[in-house]
């Protein structure tokens, strides 16, 4: 049942909007009305609510990794589906797991891997900007994860590892971490910071838009004596179901053939008989991103 | 942590071939015309090294020996082919020579006598010699690595060797299928499987027992009989997780998420278990086939209980990186299937 200082996902005609947080006192306008959060309060998950003026509703469910995606605010160009989900399989992310992931950007990346990590698990995200480091931190308790830690630090120059002046946040110990993801500029300036932290057999991904920080990573994984060098992208594309009316005006010959199929109807339209179709089809969508980034893997041995 | 009996492990050789073997002793197993006995294996740490010499002997050696760095190496170009000509008579070697040396020698000296008798070699591009080298390294050596089973290598494995039997669920379907699905530890999960398990296995590794998963079988099959499943080694509590439904009145009251994967009567499913799914539940769908989904997003779209359905497919690249070399790789998987999504709303 959804109560005060829950975070969950608006549905507002029938897609993601937007995430929301119940708040005494609040209310959250749209174009279909205004919602007191005092009226939501009790109500089941995945419920109709309809706004005061009863002219729109909208639905509010718990919150995934793919919808966490898809509404979480934008502080940085963030991962999206396609990447993300090749990501956690291939860096073999599981409950259990010890990941760290640098940088947090808007924690689009770090909400999919809390989840996945599970209450086992522990995510430790690190970001160079203060800002964003905060944001990140409250992104994640909002969304119910403690498992993960958000950290303020610039890796290159510092490292994973925890220092000396008493950080009052947890830190992975070296020689733990089972999956390590960079999202850098320069990813091969933290290969060796890595490399301390990792488990025999852990895997390493650094995600990088441009083929020129490939070729510079790659170089150094394989000087390192990093193993299973790859290198790939991942993409996808959308479809749509549609059904559309196509309306046959025909001879007797093919009158026949159209009233053996099932969904037809016959309509008689001034003086002719015209029998329409139900024609169920899927089409692909124009607009698809061309490129992401380019995710390279290695292991460490 | 250290190989055990009676553990599947993931072999990968240095011609990138994946093999999944059940450690057994005194087994003997098959592989490139090679048989050996794989229990050296048990005691020793994962991410190990071995080779087979040509008389089937098994031994440990070193990563170095493993990953040949020669195209790496290459730095510069000082000669072209313009005077190579394909005249099958560059190798001095005849086939009989070559047979004798496979009996006798070690795959390494082989090689050595091969570049030795080659008349062109010396003519070759520095690419040219180092693919060649390559090769030669991958055709007369046999070494591997052992590493533990993960989804990632189960899959990969079962869709080199038989895709068919997996239902053609590739590793990009199988991680947007994983992703959509959204599993935390509370789920109840009610679940079709038409891949031999595969689907499964990521579904049961990711509910980590603490949650319950309905698996519909056909009758015929039991968790003992899905190969991929068995690969990954799950401990009790996973298994136990698990119930095998025949009818549905052994289904639970409701479940957060229905999943289906492989090809199945998705109408007739839908009718059936549309009103288990609880408010904020999701289904996801992988299939091979668009016009399926199509039909089953109408149905969805029609009934108003659900979002705005979302059919993706997805487009899956391996790039080469090397030194002046860098492009995608020519070897590409242009089709992995469909997956749908859609979540259950008043």
């Amino acid at each position: 049942m959804i109560k005060y200082n829950q975070t969950l996902v608006v549905i507002e005609q029938k897609k993601p909007k937007c995430l929301l947080t119940i708040t005494e006192g609040q209310t959250w306008q749209s174009i279909g009305g205004a919602y007191h959060h005092l009226s939501l309060i009790d109500r089941n998950y995945g419920d109709k609510i309809q706004s005061k003026s009863e002219k729109g509703y909208i639905h509010l469910i718990q919150p995934t990794p793919s919808l966490i995606t898809e509404t979480i605010p934008h502080k940085t160009q963030i991962l999206f589906l396609a990447d993300i989900s090749i990501i956690i399989l291939k860096l073999n992310i599981k409950p259990g797991s010890i990941v760290i992931e640098s940088g947090t950007g808007s924690a689009s990346l770090s909400c999919s891997i809390a989840s996945a990590v599970g209450h086992k698990g522990r995510l430790y995200t690190y970001e160079f900007n203060e800002d964003r480091a905060k944001n990140g931190e409250e992104q994640l308790r909002k969304l119910g994860f403690p498992q993960a830690e958000c950290i303020w630090r610039d890796v290159y120059g510092q490292g994973f590892l925890k220092e000396d002046h008493g950080d009052h946040k947890r830190f992975p110990d070296a020689g733990t971490v089972d999956a390590v993801f960079l999202d850098l500029p320069q990813p091969w300036l933290a290969l060796d910071h890595s490399k301390k932290m990792m488990k025999k057999g852990g895997k390493i991904c650094c995600f990088s838009p441009c083929i020129e920080q490939v070729q510079k990573t790659c170089a150094k994984l394989k000087e390192d004596g990093w193993f299973g060098i790859e290198t790939l992208e991942c993409l996808k594309r959308n479809f749509e179901a549609r059904v559309k009316q196509e309306s046959f005006i025909f001879d007797d010959i093919q009158k026949k053939i159209c009233l053996n199929t099932k969904n037809a109807k016959i309509q008689t339209e001034e003086g002719k008989q015209v029998i329409t179709k139900n024609v169920y089809y899927s089409t692909g969508q124009q607009s698809a991103y061309g490129h992401t980034g380019y995710l390279t893997y290695a292991v460490f041995l | 942590m250290l190989i055990e009996k009676d553990i599947w492990v993931n072999l990968e050789d240095n011609r990138g071939e994946l093999r999944l073997f059940k450690i057994g002793q005194g087994k003997k197993y098959n592989w490139r015309k090679h048989k050996f006995e794989l229990s050296i294996l048990i005691g020793k740490p994962y991410y190990t090294f071995y080779k087979i010499d040509h008389e089937d002997k098994i031994s440990q050696v070193d990563q170095s020996y493993f990953s040949p760095n020669d195209e790496e190496q290459v730095e510069e170009i000082t000669k072209t082919n313009k005077e190579i000509f394909d005249r099958n008579e560059s190798q001095k070697l005849k086939e009989d020579d070559i047979y004798q040396l496979k009996q006798q020698e070690e795959g390494e000296d082989i090689i050595k006598k091969l570049i030795e008798n080659s008349e062109t070699f010396e003519k070759k591009t520095e690419y040219s010699q180092a693919k060649y080298l390559k090769r030669k390294k991958e055709k007369y050596l046999f070494c591997f690595i052992v590493k533990p089973t993960t989804i990632e290598n189960v899959q990969k494995t079962w869709y080199k060797d038989n895709p068919a039997r997996i239902n053609y669920f590739r590793e990009d379907t199988l991680a947007i299928f994983m992703q959509f699905a959204g599993i935390n530890q509370k789920a109840n999960i009610l679940m079709f499987d038409n891949s031999y398990g595969m689907g499964l296995a990521a579904v049961a590794e990711r509910l980590d027992g603490e949650g319950i998963l309905s698996l519909i079988s056909h009758g015929k099959h039991t968790l003992r009989d899905l190969v991929p499943f068995q690969s990954m080694n799950f401990n009790e509590e996973i298994i136990k997780s698990i119930q095998l439904v025949e009818s549905y009145d052994q289904f639970l009251e409701s479940y957060s998420h229905l999943l289906i994967c492989g090809e199945f009567n998705l109408k007739e499913i839908f009718e059936k278990v549309n009103d288990k799914l609880t408010n904020g539940g999701v289904v996801v769908v992988f299939s091979s086939f668009l016009e399926k989904l199509g039909e089953l997003a109408e149905l969805m779209n029609k009934s108003q209980k659900y979002t705005q359905v979302v059919l993706v497919d997805t487009f899956l690249r391996y790039h080469q990186v090397l030194l002046n070399r860098t492009h995608p790789r020519v070897d590409m998987d242009a089709y992995g299937g469909y997956v749908l999504q859609a979540y259950k709303i008043e």
